[in-house]
């Protein structure tokens, strides 16, 4: 029994100093290449197409029976990259391509994407994700080719953010519907109206003008010192394929 | 996916033995971390305690048996979720663990008989 105990310990701190080797290996950023691949690996798995640049994705590209299948998808990025390179979005804005491998909507109201952004080294935490001149979310953890985004809709949430009318609220996330925010804080001599559209404020080490929303509903009550408005966000994030994420130069 | 993944290994833990256990801890944690963009080991080492506090009271109680294993699990889950991520009363999540632990100990079982 007790040399069972003592093996049991042996086991386990041989196993646990494994796990902080691996884990200051990889906070040092040692463990790039094989994370890189990992995740890669992972992507396909999910049903992904890696970058082109991958000489083993061209083999499978040219392993491809259906041409016009294919054509049909380099169609359709061309489009999204024409439409994203002719939005209205300031001139020092670059744009690294990104494709979406999962959308997550949990009990607790965390919304995240996880997108495969390929070898860009580029990319990190707090970053804008866009699609055309519309706000999706920021960066929040970053892998070697993969990384979250955090939703406008996410419970955690909160950014700046004011109508094309001047109106200066908050935007929070956490409704029930993902597909709605809250836009609270604005002061009750203010005027919001349903229909007005919402844009980020310029606040926050975001970009000013980048469209979010529409008003659909205004909840106000004069006791308070602040109204809240509901607004509709112009992309539903679980239907979105690909998006941007925006380096700022 | 945490959910999924500690109650398959709860019951994996309860049912097999400790140098197994601990290696499939080891590993789902570096999965785990690797599809949810953690830093690599962080979840590994979580799950190496929480393997070693289960191999350190299972010998307490008939391991074998269903209803003490299904007991077990769910208390170990819950309160390894409630230090998680705090107490948040969800039936679906809860209904999910009682599945998944009732699916992995026939599962796991048969593989045990199998082998033995």
């Amino acid at each position: 029994m007790r040399n069972q105990k003592s093996a049991l310990f042996q086991y386990f701190v041989l196993f646990f100093f494994f796990a902080l080797g691996i884990f200051f290996l990889d906070r040092a950023g040692l463990t790039y290449g094989a994370r890189g691949f990992l995740e890669r690996e992972i992507f396909k798995l999910r049903g992904g197409q890696a970058n082109s640049e991958d000489s083993k994705i061209e083999e499978r590209a040219a392993k491809i029976a259906t041409f016009l299948e294919e054509t049909e998808r380099l169609k359709k990025e061309n489009e999204t990259l024409r439409k994203q390179l002719q939005a209205p979005l300031p001139s020092s804005f670059e744009f690294i391509p990104a494709k979406v491998v999962s959308f997550e909507d949990t009990f607790e109201k965390k919304r995240s994407l996880a997108i495969y952004f390929g070898d860009s080294k580029e990319v990190k935490p707090e970053m804008l994700v866009v699609l055309e001149n519309v706000m999706l979310g920021k960066i929040g953890k970053v892998g070697a080719s993969i990384s979250e985004v955090i939703l406008l809709s996410d419970a955690e949430s909160k950014i700046t953010a004011k109508t094309t009318s001047g109106t200066r609220g908050l935007i929070i996330g956490g409704d029930e519907n993902p597909k709605t925010v809250s836009f609270s804080r604005i002061l009750q001599k203010e005027k919001v109206e349903v229909g007005s559209t919402v844009v980020t404020s310029g606040e926050d080490g975001i970009a000013p003008d980048i469209l979010i929303g529409k008003v659909t509903e205004v909840v106000s009550n004069d006791q308070d010192p602040y109204k809240t408005a509901k607004v509709e966000l112009f992309i539903e994030p679980s239907l979105v394929s690909e998006l941007f994420i925006v380096k700022d130069s | 996916m945490a959910l999924v993944l500690l109650t398959i290994l709860t019951v994996y833990l309860i049912i097999f033995d400790y140098k197994q256990g601990l290696a499939v801890s080891f590993f789902a944690g570096l999965l785990y971390d690797l599809c949810s963009i953690n830093i690599l080991g962080v979840t590994s080492v979580k799950l190496l305690l929480f393997a070693l506090i289960i191999n350190l009271y299972k010998r307490k109680f008939n391991a074998s048996h269903f209803l003490f294993s299904l007991i077990f699990s769910m208390l170990i889950i819950l309160i390894a979720e409630v230090s998680l991520k705090g107490f948040s009363f969800n039936p679906a999540e809860i209904l999910a663990s009682f599945c998944f632990v009732v699916l992995s100990f026939i599962i796991f079982s048969k593989i045990k008989n199998a082998h033995l």
